[in-house]
């Protein structure tokens, strides 16, 4: 009877002990929240900019692109939107040539004679959006727990 | 006699519980000795990267000079693209010292075949080139020899794929230790070596769009913001199309010198999106990649290796690319000026 009962005592401490190992110690994962919005200048929807979210105090950067409407949602390579607390936020157009099907030169080609330096073509490209918003950004948005609607309101005049 | 003896047994209660009991702690153990099967392998993998970082520095031995990311033979010399890569010039140090012979005879009579090519003596899979935690993409029709380990351009994009001494763009010096037909002396590496990155892992493919594996094209974007902005929002491990389609696998192509085939930069944080934008030439933004859980490891300019994280601090990824080289620290932080061989930042590793 006593070696029945022992039998059952160890059976008992060794579920407790395993119900403890696996509640355990849990990922610590940096908090994301999503982030949405629409981004204009002087009224008008902005399309194909890219916004970029970068926290104040360090850490992993967000990014989306707007669509026709001017709406962009940010994700960032831990996940869908952006780390919670303080941004500078950041309004890139991006030079022509950004949007249409997939173009790669095919070496396989008997043809295939690229020329290099065709592609450094930065040089040529004027950024339109003031540099307040974006090498220069004045911009900082907080990004709070849950769902966030942040509204880019842009303007061309100081 | 036997019937005051007490017949002792287990209930079936008592049975099932034990068996559950085994049952938990199998699942318990299952998991970790997986964990220590991908800690072997992520170990063989290291010792791969710090086995070519020291083929990279016995080939500075040789010539006092690391090798180029790319070079041309005189038979492709006139032949704008035809760029050899450094996995190729590294081969005698890793002893492939055949395989090196019969690319060298094969240039000296002119028959050696495109860098892009298939051919019998070089398709191959080299043991020193592959990470063994890492699966070679299923579809690679159009890949020759795969390569798990990318030499490090810098913290550069727009122009990290030109030579250094073409009348056209003159002047163009890569931030970092690699650029095609360029060969540095270790004493260019103003930083230290330690504090600047020589050689990183990437992965091999993986399906089209996936992050990492994948490849966003016509990225035009000269600044990491516009890399990353093409990681799809409804889910994040996929990018938004164009994307490079899978028979070209991102680490397929290991004998051609340019950066989209043997090269990453250190702009996006590891285990982020690779981006390319294509006119005629192609501008690479290849992160550092790999299957081992939160990161990538890379060798330093000095051989150590070490593992970084994919949360490293990438800066202000809005800031446009420095466009034209020299001693200006990285705006892309601790990362990019890992990057630079002469960006003047005080960043190093802990």
């Amino acid at each position: 009877m006593y070696a029945k009962n022992l039998l059952r005592g160890g059976i008992l401490c060794a579920l407790a002990v395993m119900l403890g190992l696996c509640i355990g110690c849990g990922s610590e994962a940096p908090e994301l929240a999503p982030v949405t919005g629409k981004v204009t200048l002087d009224g008008q929807p902005l399309p194909r900019v890219i916004v970029t979210f970068v926290p104040v105090a360090g850490g992993v950067s967000s990014s989306g692109v707007t669509n026709e409407e001017g709406v962009y949602e940010l994700a960032c390579q831990l996940g869908k939107g952006a780390l919670v607390g303080q941004h500078r936020v950041y309004v890139r157009s991006q030079p022509p040539g950004a949007t249409g099907t997939a173009d790669v030169p095919s070496e396989d080609d008997p043809s295939y004679k690229p020329d290099p330096y065709a592609s450094v073509r930065a040089q040529g490209f004027v950024e339109k959006i003031p540099a307040r918003y974006n090498t220069k950004s004045e911009l900082v948005f907080e990004v709070k727990k849950g769902k966030n609607v942040i509204d880019l309101t842009l303007s061309s005049k100081p | 006699m036997n019937g005051h003896r007490h017949q002792r047994a287990f209930t079936l209660v008592e049975l099932l519980v034990v068996i559950a009991i085994i049952g938990v702690l199998i699942a318990l153990l299952l998991p970790a000795v997986q964990g220590a099967r991908e800690a072997a392998r992520r170990t063989q993998c290291i010792n791969n990267l710090k086995q070519i970082a020291i083929a990279i520095h016995s080939y500075h031995d040789s010539f006092q000079r690391f090798p180029a990311l790319g070079v041309r033979t005189i038979a492709a010399s006139g032949r704008e693209f035809h760029f050899y890569s450094w996995a190729m010039m590294v081969l005698p140090y890793l002893e492939q010292k055949n395989l090196f012979d019969d690319v060298m005879s094969a240039a000296r009579d002119g028959s050696l075949p495109a860098p892009w090519s298939s051919w019998a003596r070089w398709n191959r899979e080299l043991p020193p080139y592959m990470c063994p935690s890492d699966l070679p993409p299923p579809n690679r029709t159009r890949s020759n020899a795969l390569l798990n380990y990318k030499a490090c351009v810098g913290d550069d994009y727009l122009q990290n794929h030109l030579t250094p001494n073409d009348p056209k763009v003159p002047g163009v010096q890569n931030r970092g230790i690699f650029q095609p037909e360029r060969w540095i002396n270790i004493s260019y590496i103003l930083d230290g070596t330690s504090n600047t990155v020589m050689l990183g892992e990437m992965v091999l493919g993986g399906r089209p769009g996936e992050i990492p594996g994948g490849v966003a094209l016509n990225v035009t974007a000269a600044n990491p913001a516009g890399c990353l902005a093409r990681i799809d929002p409804t889910n994040p491990k996929m990018l938004t199309p164009p994307v490079q389609d899978e028979t070209r696998p991102v680490g397929g192509r290991g004998w051609y010198g340019l950066p989209n085939f043997s090269a990453f930069s250190t702009m996006i944080a590891p285990n982020g999106p690779s981006c390319l934008y294509c006119a005629d030439g192609c501008e690479f933004m290849g992160a550092a990649s790999s299957r081992h859980p939160g990161g990538a490891n890379v060798a330093m300019a000095d051989g150590s290796v070490r593992f970084i994280s994919q949360t490293i601090d990438t800066g202000n990824p809005a800031a446009d690319d420095l466009a034209s080289p020299g001693f200006r620290a990285s705006p892309w932080g601790v990362w990019g000026a890992l990057g630079s061989i002469s960006g003047g930042e005080a960043a190093s590793l802990p």
